[in-house]
């Protein structure tokens, strides 16, 4: 009779323990299926050698494939690429955000009007947007050249110069990247109580002044927030080159690091996965040392 | 410096926060704006500041019409209710502030930070963020940052109602200190009457925007304008009873008659309220106004509180604690010549 007892009670301990897990099952085995395999499957792929996707078939283990990527012409220029484009748009479009975040801030009659507008890019299609832009590059009809030639500057052929379309490609990314941005910093803005505002003006401090001694450094979590955010997006600069250029620029002068990757598998046969799993490990490197160094920044920084 | 409001007023859309309001505030003397919540008093505090416009209406600093002066030029110094101290930057930057706006030298402003806050008792804590101090500490910090400019005027909101019993006492005995010692012309908001009775020169008590009376806080102790203003100040609240004029006394309702002088021109039948502290009993006086029975007895050291059946009404009475009473006694009740108010039934006003 005891020992029942004993033994309903050890089960019942046991259902206790593992019901959290059952509400956790569902998410679990999402996450296990959708992000973690796959995840943990590509690093294994990028030591398999000669690693043939239909029939499972490799060589062995080995870090060939990083030596391969590393020394490959194309991948350094990728890597170029990318950290010039993260280089410049990042903090342009974030010096860019701040102040338009500030202003629409401060005038609450158009901030409504704003607030939609600067999330239209959010909820349109990427690529009728691209397309837009790229009837706005347009080196003849283009809407950007005529405004450059009412200043009398001459045409630029944004789309097929190599010396330029680096720059349609950062006007066009830094476009896309500022809605949210601005968006994040806003309600970042709204958080800050506006009595920092009254004491400050109450002594004399003007405008510029508390910009950046009071509104920046309150605001300064959200801003690397969004920093980590953004370089994460620009890291993996690539659907941005479809519209504009059908590809990864003249030649392959815009060639990103994310392009590599996909070139390794769609752009050769028989596809190399085991290049494109070593180049996607090194890009995911590269970003976690990139944003580790961002949260070292922003712990000095904090108040 | 002195200060004048000459007709202020002040309207926001159909509410009228402040109206018609006329006081001055001498020299170098701490002033309260004293009243229940929402009556108007950040309101005025915030036209003094120039923080808000005013409706109409004049503010003059000394000989200056300030009434349209940007907040930054009317030399004012500002402590907030949650202190408003810039979390990110050091006490000693914080102190600074001020300074730095105006672009005063590094060296200079420290040396001056350094005084305020020695000033303040603060001068421990200088390297630490607002984040890292008591309440107290705060309020202190944000005192001297008002004080480093050397306003002309000081002007304070509510300064101590986010800090715990104790260190309310203790901290406004220490902007009582201060402001002696910096001699700076002060307005100290606050709702509650004992921290303006124990720390003011003069009390302006006021009421749904209108000034109720101005005065030194035993004045308006002992002889206050109108119902409310007795009704606002003692602990414990002032009783009030309810009755009519007959015989040149008043009549208590359902009650004793009580023989009053000072009535002898007001109608029969006239409705007043009848206020009296409850240290203006004198129970079992040899010179009776009126009879009572003792309700209940509390001991409270050195004295005790009775409470007492007049009529339809319950009041408390201090008595010396050697006196002994119990429930049911029957007293005559005398009555002291201070804080004894007859008003009137309608309008507040004072009679007696
Ligand atoms: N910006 C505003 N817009 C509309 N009405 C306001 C505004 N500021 C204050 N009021 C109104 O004016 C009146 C006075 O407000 P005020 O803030 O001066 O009261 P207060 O005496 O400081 O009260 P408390 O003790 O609660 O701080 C209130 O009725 C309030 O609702
Ligand atoms: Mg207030």
């Amino acid at each position: 009779m005891n020992r029942l007892k004993e033994k309903n009670r050890g089960l019942y301990l046991f259902l206790k323990k593992i019901k959290p897990l059952l509400y956790l099952a569902p998410f679990a085995v999402g996450v296990i299926v959708f992000s973690l395999y796959p995840i943990v499957n590509v690093l294994i792929m990028s030591f398999k050698k000669n690693y043939k996707y239909l029939t499972g078939a490799y060589d062995g283990f080995g870090f060939d494939n990083y030596i391969y990527v590393l020394n490959s012409r194309d991948f350094k220029n990728a890597i170029g690429v990318t950290f010039k484009y993260v280089l410049v748009a990042i903090p342009v479009s974030m010096c860019l955000s701040i102040v338009i975040a500030t202003l629409l801030n401060k005038n609450i009659k158009l901030r409504a009007f704003f607030q939609t507008a600067y999330f239209l890019p959010m909820v349109t299609s990427v690529t009728a947007v691209g397309l837009t832009w790229k009837y706005m590059f347009n080196y003849k009809f283009g809407v950007i050249n005529w405004l450059l030639g009412l200043f009398h500057v001459e045409p630029v052929n944004w789309l097929q110069d190599p010396s330029a379309n680096f720059w349609a490609l950062a006007i066009y990314g830094i476009w896309s990247m500022m809605p949210f941005t601005i968006i994040l910093l806003l309600s970042g803005l709204q958080n800050i109580d506006p009595m920092f505002y009254t004491a400050a003006r109450v002594d004399g401090a003007k405008d510029l002044r508390i910009f950046f001694r009071i509104t920046v450094p309150l605001l300064s979590p959200t801003i690397f927030l969004v920093l980590i955010i953004n370089s994460i997006s620009a890291f993996k600069v690539f659907n941005e080159l479809f519209p504009l250029f059908s590809g990864p620029g003249v030649g392959k002068n815009l060639y990103t690091m994310v392009y590599y990757i996909y070139d390794q598998f769609r752009g050769r046969t028989p596809p190399k996965y085991g290049y494109a799993a070593a180049a996607a490990i090194i890009l995911f490197l590269i970003i976690f040392v990139f944003t580790q160094i961002q949260q070292l920044i922003q712990k000095k920084w904090k108040y | 410096m002195e200060v004048r409001l000459e007709n202020l007023t002040k309207h926001f859309g159909k509410t009228a926060a402040v109206e018609n309001f006329n006081a001055v505030l001498d020299s170098g003397e701490l002033t309260c704006l004293l009243g229940p919540s929402g009556c108007g008093k950040s309101t005025i505090l915030n036209m003094l500041s120039g923080i808000i416009p005013v409706t109409s209406g004049k503010i003059w600093f000394d000989n200056r019409d300030v009434t349209d002066m940007e907040p930054a030029d009317r030399g004012i110094g500002l402590v907030f209710q949650n202190y408003a101290l810039y979390p990110h930057m050091s006490v000693m930057d914080n102190i600074a502030f001020p300074l730095e706006i105006k672009n005063v030298a590094k060296d200079e402003r420290r040396e001056k930070a350094f005084e305020m806050a020695k000033l303040v008792h603060v001068d421990n804590f200088l390297d630490r963020k607002p984040g890292q101090l008591s309440g107290g500490q705060q309020q202190r910090v944000a005192i001297a940052r008002a004080l480093i400019k050397q306003p002309q005027l000081l002007l304070l909101d509510e300064p101590l109602s986010n800090l715990d019993a104790r260190l309310r006492i203790e901290m406004r005995e220490e902007i009582r200190r201060i402001q002696l010692e910096t001699g700076v012309t002060s307005v100290f908001v606050t709702h509650d009457q004992e921290e303006a009775m124990s720390i003011s020169d003069s009390i302006i008590l006021m009421k749904l925007g209108v000034l109720q009376q101005e005065a030194q806080p035993q004045e308006l102790y002992d002889e206050p304008a109108n119902e409310f203003v007795a009704d606002f100040l003692g602990t414990p609240p002032i009783n009030k009873v309810f009755g009519h004029i007959e015989n040149g006394g008043i009549r208590i309702e359902s009650g004793p008659l009580c023989k009053l002088s000072g009535l002898e021109n007001i109608k029969e039948g006239h409705k007043v309220h009848f206020s009296i502290r409850a240290e203006s009993f004198l129970v079992n006086s040899s010179d009776p106004v009126m009879d009572a029975r003792v309700i209940r007895v509390f001991v409270m050291g050195k004295e005790k509180l009775v409470y007492l059946k007049l009529g339809d009404f319950e009041v408390r009475a201090y008595i010396d604690s050697d006196q002994e009473l119990k429930a049911g006694d029957r007293v005559q009740i005398g009555l002291r010549r201070k804080g004894v108010f007859v008003f009137d039934a309608e309008t507040g006003e004072r009679i007696r």
